[in-house]
């Protein structure tokens, strides 16, 4: 009997949340405006989309490995309808909403221009229930949620996000950069 | 030409940032694969339904060995109260 699929759940997941909390607090930052010394808004931009990118990457790994485990025995309709999973059918639940928030942010960003910024914008913002969503989910989910390893990077991510949008709410709302006719 | 080398430069900062974050999520996934071997349900660490398969054999052994002391504590009682039998009537036989 092999767990290794148990253990990459647990890693690909908790590893996607760090992700996406660094995602979180990069899109905080440049709504803010922030000038980062010889970091110009377009590289952090860059550094950000690809954080995102490798969030998918992590979420899809998580997924995948939960679908081969056989403790959980997650399935395609457990994994993706809110509600349907026979393992703790709430917090699970919680991480499809998840997983599901997340693919609509990343299909907005894909048609973004069609969208246009303003309404592009408000889905991105669905980017803070997700991490809401899946910060729960890990700590109701998450079968080792109570080892003080996890905790800590609970703390620090909650902690973190809580800071960055506390900066945001302060810091006076900047000029609106003017844009095309989108 | 200052600003294009400034572009240049804050570019390759990205590039490498982006390079950093690959390779900590690759180490991390690497360290947290080993920190979750503790959080497995066949570990017995969680409340999960699994845990009853791997609990039964392991429950029932516990049992044992505390019916072994207990049944060690009874036997020592028994042997101390067969001596305490004969000895308080000779207390009251003095007195």
């Amino acid at each position: 009997m092999s767990a290794i699929d148990w253990y990459a759940a647990r890693a690909a997941g908790v590893v996607a949340y760090a992700l996406l909390t660094g995602g979180v607090l990069l899109g905080v930052l440049l709504a803010g405006r922030a000038r980062v010394p010889f970091w110009p808004a377009f590289a952090v931009e860059d550094v950000h989309r690809f954080v995102g990118l490798l969030t998918g990457v992590f979420v899809a790994l998580h997924v995948y490995a939960l679908l081969l485990d056989r403790y959980v025995h997650t399935s395609v309709v457990a994994a993706l309808v809110p509600g349907a999973s026979t393992y703790r059918p709430f917090w699970v639940a919680l991480g499809t909403v998840a997983l599901e928030l997340l693919a609509a942010v990343g299909v907005s960003n894909l048609l973004r221009k069609r969208l246009g910024h303003t309404r592009w914008r408000r889905i991105h913002y669905l980017t803070f229930a997700v991490w809401a969503a899946a910060t729960v989910h890990g700590i109701g989910a998450g079968t080792d949620a109570g080892a003080g390893w996890l905790r800590v990077i609970y703390v620090v991510a909650v902690g973190s996000v809580a800071a960055a949008v506390a900066w945001r709410g302060l810091r006076p709302s900047p000029v609106p950069a003017r844009r095309g006719p989108s | 030409m200052p600003g294009r080398t400034r572009i240049e430069a804050a570019r390759r900062r990205a590039k490498a940032a982006k390079r950093a974050v690959a390779l900590v999520a690759a180490v991390g996934f690497a360290v947290v694969l080993g920190l979750a071997r503790q959080g497995h349900p066949a570990g017995g660490t969680s409340p999960a339904r699994a845990v009853s398969h791997t609990d039964e054999g392991r429950s029932s052994s516990v049992d044992r060995s505390d019916d072994s002391d207990s049944d060690d504590s009874t036997l020592g009682g028994g042997t101390l109260a067969q001596p305490s039998n004969g000895s308080p009537p000779a207390t009251t036989h003095t007195s």
